[in-house]
């Protein structure tokens, strides 16, 4: 079996397992729908509160009606989409190796031809693909409801797409390193969280100018861009490596 | 040296004397230099006595960075070499160094009030040392969320190591990112840039600081070395 034909297969294997544990497209999609719905109901107050701040500071006077809440909400819309998208990949790895570990299938692929450096890269990637890359497209309509123009979001797509591949990755070293623990989810949470924190930094940086429609910072993207190079290169490493072990019994 | 002390007898043998001195040692440093730095020291210029905090806080910083390579050396030389004292070492390092991180976090906080004017601050310094607690935090999550101790070991020490990521952006934050927290004044290049005034029972303090961590470690581990040998006497009795 050349290599090719078995880096797809494992793709397609993953995919499919993946979408028939029930994380399809539509869930973390509805997921992050769901929880940006919530947030206007939980910082609406606060929101309008800030604007009534600023009314009397005499901030907005020039237009007190022109501004209002929901373009306040609109200011911090692209950092609660980087939140959501990041809970979204931790709850969706839980199970990413798991079932490898319990049903053997991780004994399969360390007799495979393929490393497992490359094992864990191509895993990561298809959950990446069915879970974050929809959501992400689809990224107009949770950015709508948090005030975010569809131009917006889609200017920032560059920075969610690279800044949810690090989360993935990282996401990824949590899953394997607790891949024989049941109820890993908060787990995985916890120890993959201090991670997150360069691409979550770089990429709030990178989407910020939005508000003010001056486009993306260019450097923050780039930044962003390395952080993510990185999760990549030291992500599967470590995950592969947790796996053998966890293969070793 | 080390290769030696990997056989437990000749740790418990070497660690029964070496730990009571470092704790009485350290013990003693400790409380001279707070004298030191208390009432011998002079108050700083700008911000008078409050600043004396430092001598608390610089050491417990450094030990709280120390006390993470550490963790991940023995983590490294537990895949590598498989001794079994190393994953000793790194379980007993873990609370100690989250401990002295939440000191570091917390003196740094009383510090700020009265001269930043702010119990916290987003800034990189900050954040990086926050972050570093909650990676100690997950390295003591996942150790206890294992069922053997084998598998402990190994899911910890890839951990530790991915983890050493942080060390760096700590280190250089206050390089970086120039937002609030005083850049490095002691380690850094040109030699330190403070006064011997203060360097002095700083220097003093950080050594017994860093005889009292090696105390405690010493003492996790001892116990940790005893629990292990009582449950292989139990097992003995059990199996006969």
């Amino acid at each position: 079996m050349s290599l090719l034909t078995a880096a797809g297969a494992l793709y397609l294997r993953t995919v499919r397992e993946t979408w028939a544990g029930g994380t399809g497209m539509l869930l973390p999609l509805t997921y992050i729908v769901g929880g940006a719905a919530l947030i206007p109901l939980v910082a609406g107050d606060a929101i309008g509160g800030v604007a009534e701040l600023f009314r009397r500071a005499g901030a907005l006077s020039a237009a007190p009606e022109g501004i209002s809440n929901s373009d306040l909400l609109g200011l911090i819309a692209p950092g609660l989409l980087w939140f959501l998208i990041a809970l979204a990949s931790l709850v969706t790895l839980e199970r990413i190796f798991q079932s490898d570990l319990e049903d053997g299938a991780l004994d399969d692929y360390r007799l495979g031809p393929l490393p497992m450096e490359i094992v864990a890269f191509i895993k990561v990637i298809a959950v990446w693909s069915l879970v974050a890359l929809p959501a992400l497209v689809m990224l107009p309509l949770p950015g709508l409801f948090l005030g975010l123009s569809p131009l917006d979001s889609l200017m920032s797509l560059p920075a969610f797409l690279l800044g949810s591949l690090a989360f993935f990755f990282w996401g990824g070293v949590g899953a394997a390193l607790s891949a024989s623990v049941r109820r890993s989810g908060l787990l995985i949470a916890v120890i993959v969280l201090p991670f997150y924190a360069p691409a979550v930094i770089f990429g709030a940086g990178a989407v910020a100018p939005l508000a003010s429609g001056s486009g993306l910072d260019t450097t923050a993207l780039m930044f962003l861009a390395a952080a993510t190079l990185m999760s990549a290169a030291i992500g599967p490493v470590a995950a592969a490596q947790a796996l053998k072990l966890s293969a070793e019994g | 040296m080390l290769s030696r002390l990997a056989n437990p007898h000749r740790f418990m043998r070497t660690s029964s004397w070496l730990m009571p001195t470092l704790g009485i040692v350290g013990l003693l440093m400790i409380a001279s230099g707070t004298y030191w730095a208390l009432w011998q020291a002079p108050a700083e210029k700008y911000q008078g006595d409050s600043a004396r905090i430092m001598f608390i806080h610089v050491p417990a910083a450094w030990l709280s960075m120390g006390g993470y390579i550490a963790m991940a050396a023995a983590g490294f030389t537990w895949l590598v070499w498989r001794h079994a004292l190393a994953d000793v070492a790194a379980r007993a390092i873990a609370p100690l160094g989250a401990a002295f991180t939440a000191i570091c976090l917390a003196t740094g906080s009383i510090w700020g009030k009265p001269t930043w004017g702010t119990w916290w601050e987003w800034d990189g310094r900050m954040t990086s040392v926050l972050f570093l607690f909650l990676l100690y935090v997950g390295y003591i999550a996942l150790r206890s969320a294992m069922d053997s101790r084998e598998s402990a070991a190994k899911a910890s020490a890839i951990l530790a190591l991915v983890g050493t990521v942080n060390i760096p952006v700590i280190r250089f934050s206050v390089d970086w990112w120039n937002t609030l927290h005083q850049p490095a004044s002691v380690i850094r290049e040109g030699g330190p840039s403070m006064e011997w005034d203060f360097l002095g029972p700083l220097l003093w303090n950080a050594v017994g600081f860093s005889l009292l961590f090696g105390f405690l470690v010493l003492l996790a581990m001892r116990a940790d070395v005893r629990e292990r040998q009582a449950e292989a006497l139990r097992l003995k009795l059990v199996t006969g």
